[in-house]
């Protein structure tokens, strides 16, 4: 049963009112929790239920929504008062519909919060085999946090087949608490749903606006549960029954045709809705499907050229590879900070390395970068069980990059990206491989098109690649590429993607090739290249192509951006030598003030010093004066970080002078944030400092477990490891960490801190140095490090 | 609500000295850009107070610990109170740790200004609102008040369905960590006092803390 088969489209359905509202006036204790009354006082529960059908109720839900192992302690009082919510109202609705009410967990997902996706699952899992028996509907409702929403979507579509209402809270401004639009809402959770809708938070007058983007944003029905008004501190609701339906009369208008209520709402408002039912037809709803992808908090709507970054995948780039197979996820950020400044709309993901588990890594690669960037993700991988594992832990609508033509590919690929909501490139090739002329590649295009509408993909979100060919190899095929784009836009509904550099493999000054195939490209309509964007001239050809196509109205974004251009030698900023004009200072002076003329005065010292010479006898000494300033209090915590980052310049210009493979390594070190500590600005701290001393340092992050401590020291054969704890209540996990650490890999030394220690406390847990802030830790590396 | 540049270099540990046009060009920025980004939500309930045990009037939750015993004397009634500044800038703060570590560590300080700054208006809001004068705010961790009951607040409150602030059940750290709980009581009679936070300071313990003013 699907709900659309529950309403026709002309019809009102009713929802119930507010179940905490009522419990509260017949005395149940605030902060107690509600489920247990399913067992301790199934009659009160019965009959505010009773109540709600009497009122005109066409669906109840059951008095469950808090009712997880969380805050309930355990599965079994989790399967107990579920079950019994159920037959509860089970028993008031009579030939009326029972929905199985599940609300958020209470607690966050990483990387907010320390809860896995999977254990989230989980929670839900044991909700939804709970209570799917005797409910003719599962509903997931108040929910602010996207991944929250996906993990239990995904937990009852693959533990039951009853249909779903999927409903989140949203503020004024359109976004959830955790900054998720109600469009990325709408997108994401449309292919797990079979209705979307707007609960609690605020009254009907200010969510109208909200649920007026809603419904632009999905074809599914929709259904409001607005809260009577705004409460006070006695939580007392400002909107009476009467106003409440009034107000309603506007969402049957827009064409939301299931209605219910919040907070504070009583069986009176349903009795006031059900009187709209004689009154009013639901409003007829049209919209024009917008192509789009998103993250939990930002979408992109492909309705023009837009960009997807290249630079997170290993083929071909050698520091990258490298990152990979060594797990330096800095430089994965640091690339994918770059592209998104640089103007990427959208960032493909690679990890295809024959050396690692694809599998495994790029699922933590996608995971990790959105936690980066809100910029979407394109999953760039044919594997059908890595694609899949991405997909489900990607935290809104991606594209997969992709299938072609071959049965085995779309046969595998196609389920998957259908499942989980994605679009998808469609590389125009088969089995006979690499298509030659014009034609073929519209058949293979077509062919691709008809299997993803056969999985239920929309035209719309397949993405057709037309393949760059080499242009020195196969001189013909560039035009036919560009042919067949502009045949298939013209025929289709769908989008095209291209990699672009392939063009110009081969030949001399290749960007020269690339930025004419690029603008080519885009005027035979090319929606989606996949381009370089740190390199200007790619970026600045879909600039000049915006403006030259009236995107980008007025020229408003290019003369913004150009305004102050003065040639692409100069943007890059290379370093100048300098020519000792006024002010200039010597190299401790620039690092002490944060001054980046530090990086030219570090280019000079190298023409006649080694870069050993330059670290031992300039830049460490620099930076450790700037430390003891620190320490005596002559300077104070930004004047410390602006001079490590100052020096960090210095350093890369050391790095260039030094040969592949003798660089000099002052050593790596290990940081982490103890389990349970879910902030890490500090550590971060830290490790500024420390790399800017020329330390390697491996960041494992916030709410890490002891043995992944453990395991990281072992593994990089470190001699020294930083820990932090915020809180008194995470300094036992420091403790166990420490101890763990002495068992396994005794020779590392372990240096503590946090807002809460001190060094006595540092001596009681085992730590070997208390470190009171950045400068010493990095103090403490110099000595144990460099010995 | 506004961030005062002092405050904010008093939490960046700054002790009078001389700093750069740069450093004071970056502090002005994180202020505009701290303020652009946060969204700024509370809830407020009040109480009755019950004595022996001290608690909460009609709900589960008891005050423990003589400290806030001592805060709450001669007050019949409460409020308590939950706020926070949102998830948004403290994700920006995160993000430029990593891109830029200087404008990440001010813009990390300028949002611990501006819920304290926030705070304070919510206190200066409810002693407007009342006749009797309010104590200072107390939070759990002030003196005996054990963390733990951050889950009270939390469960009493409805913070994560109200206002979107989290509690990780094992630190009892808050999500967004820029936010606040605290028990604010109503005295029976008394001088209404002017609202700062100096008061805080001075019923504190910690004489060698830092941020001491």
């Amino acid at each position: 049963m699907k709900i659309k088969d529950l309403f026709n489209d002309s019809c009102i359905l009713l929802l119930d009112g507010a179940f905490g509202t009522q419990l509260q006036k017949r005395g149940l204790t605030v902060g107690a929790i509600p489920e247990r009354l399913n067992v301790e006082n199934p009659d009160l529960v019965y009959s505010i239920s009773k109540q709600f059908i009497h009122a005109g109720s066409d669906v109840i839900y059951t008095n469950t929504f808090g009712a997880n192992r969380k805050k309930l302690g355990s599965a079994e009082e989790v399967a107990k008062l579920i079950k019994a919510g159920v037959e509860l109202a089970r028993k008031a609705a009579g030939d009326k519909l029972v929905a199985l009410d599940i609300g958020p967990s209470g607690a966050l997902i990483e990387p907010l919060g320390s809860m896995t996706f999977d254990e989230a699952y989980d929670l839900f899992k044991e909700q939804v085999l709970a209570g799917k028996d005797g409910a003719d509907i599962v509903v997931v409702e108040t929910m602010s946090d996207l991944y929250e929403l996906k993990a239990a979507l995904l937990a009852i579509k693959e533990n039951c087949d009853l249909p779903v209402m999927a409903s989140m809270t949203f503020d004024e401004n359109g976004r959830t608490f955790t900054g998720c639009s109600v469009e990325a809402f709408a997108i994401t959770a449309s292919a797990f749903a079979d209705a979307l809708g707007i609960n609690c938070s605020l009254g009907p007058d200010q969510l109208y606006p909200i649920m007026q983007r809603l419904v632009e944003s999905t074809d599914l029905p929709v259904f409001i549960k607005a809260n009577a008004g705004l409460p006070d501190s006695q939580m007392n609701y400002n909107v009476s029954a009467k106003e409440f339906a009034k107000a309603y009369e506007k969402f049957i208008d827009l064409g939301v045709g299931i209605l219910g209520g919040c907070c504070g709402t009583t069986p009176e408002y349903i009795a006031e809705l059900a009187k709209l039912k004689n009154k009013k037809t639901v409003g007829k709803r049209k919209r024009q499907y917008k192509t789009a992808v998103c993250s939990s908090t930002k979408v992109v709507y492909i309705d023009g050229v837009k960009v997807i970054g290249e630079r997170i995948n290993p083929t071909g780039k050698k520091a990258m590879k490298q990152a990979l197979l060594d797990r330096d996820f800095n430089y994965i950020a640091t690339q994918t900070l770059e592209q998104v400044e640089a103007g990427a709309d959208i960032l493909d993901v690679n990890a295809g390395l024959p050396q690692i588990d694809e599998t495994q890594m790029l699922c933590e690669m996608v995971k990790y970068i959105q936690s980066l960037t809100d910029a979407p993700l394109q999953i760039d991988c044919s594997k059908p069980q890595a694609v899949e594992k991405a997909l489900r832990y990607y935290n809104g609508k991606p594209i997969v990059n992709s299938v072609n033509a071959e049965e085995k590919s779309l046969s595998t690929i196609l389920p998957l990206v259908a499942k989980y909501g994605a679009s998808v490139v469609g590389l125009t090739i088969d089995e006979n491989g690499i298509p030659k002329t014009i034609e073929e590649r519209i058949r293979i295009a077509e062919k691709i098109i008809e299997r993803a509408k056969s999985y239920g993909i929309r035209e719309e979100d397949v993405y057709i690649d037309c393949l760059t060919l080499t242009v020195s190899a196969e001189p013909a095929q560039a035009i036919n590429t560009l042919k067949a784009i502009t045949i298939l836009k013209e025929k289709y509904n769908i989008k095209t993607v291209l990699g672009v550099s392939n063009i110009s493999f081969g030949l001399p000054a290749r960007q020269i090739v690339n930025t004419a195939f690029l603008t080519a490209a885009m005027y035979a309509g090319l929606d989606l290249p996949i381009i370089n964007p740190n390199i200007p001239e790619n970026m600045q050809a879909v600039d000049a192509f915006k403006v030259l196509t009236c995107e980008d109205k007025n020229c408003m974004n290019y003369t913004a951006k150009y305004a102050d251009y003065v040639g692409s030698q100069v943007i890059k900023k290379e370093v100048k030598v300098s020519d000792g004009s006024s002010g200039e200072k010597d190299i401790f002076y620039c690092i002490e003030k944060g001054l980046e003329q530090a990086r030219v005065l570090t280019a000079q010292l190298l023409v006649d010093k080694s870069p050993i010479e330059v670290i031992d006898n300039y830049l460490i000494p620099a930076l450790n004066k700037v430390g003891d300033n620190y320490e005596k209090g002559k300077i104070f915590l930004p004047q410390l970080i602006a001079s490590a980052d100052c020096a960090k310049l210095c350093f890369e210009e050391v790095k260039k002078n030094i040969p592949v493979g003798q660089e000099s390594d002052k050593g790596k070190i290990v940081l982490a944030t103890v389990k349970g500590d879910v902030h890490d600005i500090g550590k971060n701290i830290v490790k500024t400092v420390l790399e800017n001393y020329g330390f390697k340092v491996i960041d494992l992050g916030k709410n890490v477990p002891p043995m992944t401590v453990v395991e990281a020291v072992k593994n990089n054969n470190i001699k020294l490891c930083g820990l932090s704890a915020l809180m008194t209540t995470t300094v036992e996990n420091m403790k166990e960490t420490i101890a763990l650490l002495k068992e396994h890999c005794p020779d590392c030394k372990v240096m503590v801190g946090g807002a809460v220690l001190t060094e006595e406390y540092a001596n009681q847990i085992g730590a070997d140095k208390y470190c009171k802030d950045a400068n010493q830790s990095a103090k403490y590396a110099l000595g144990i490090l460099t010995e | 609500m506004k961030i005062e540049k002092s405050e904010l270099l008093r939490y960046l540990g700054y002790r009078g000295q001389s700093y750069s046009e740069r450093i004071d060009e970056e502090i002005e920025g994180a202020i505009a850009l701290c303020l652009e980004l946060i969204t700024p939500r509370s809830v407020i309930k009040k109480y009755t107070l019950t004595k022996e045990p001290l608690g909460l009037d009609g709900t589960d939750m008891l005050l423990l610990g003589n400290d806030v015993g001592r805060h709450l004397e001669g007050c019949q009634e409460a409020y308590i109170l939950g706020a926070t500044v949102g998830f948004e800038v403290e994700k920006k703060s995160s993000e430029l740790m990593k891109s830029d570590p200087l404008k990440g560590v001010i813009l990390d300080s300028a949002s611990i200004c501006a819920i304290e700054s926030y705070c304070d208006d919510l206190c200066e809001q409810l002693q407007t609102q009342n006749e009797r004068p309010l104590t200072s705010r107390f939070s759990c961790g002030y003196g005996d008040f054990p963390l733990s009951q951050q889950k009270d607040f939390v469960r009493v409150l409805e913070l994560p369905k109200r206002i979107g602030v989290f509690m990780n059940e094992e630190s009892f750290m808050l999500t967004p960590q820029k936010s606040v709980t605290a028990v604010i009581g109503v005295k029976e009679s008394g001088d209404i006092q002017p609202l700062n936070c100096q008061s805080k300071c001075l019923t504190c313990e910690n004489k060698k803390c830092i941020y001491r003013k």
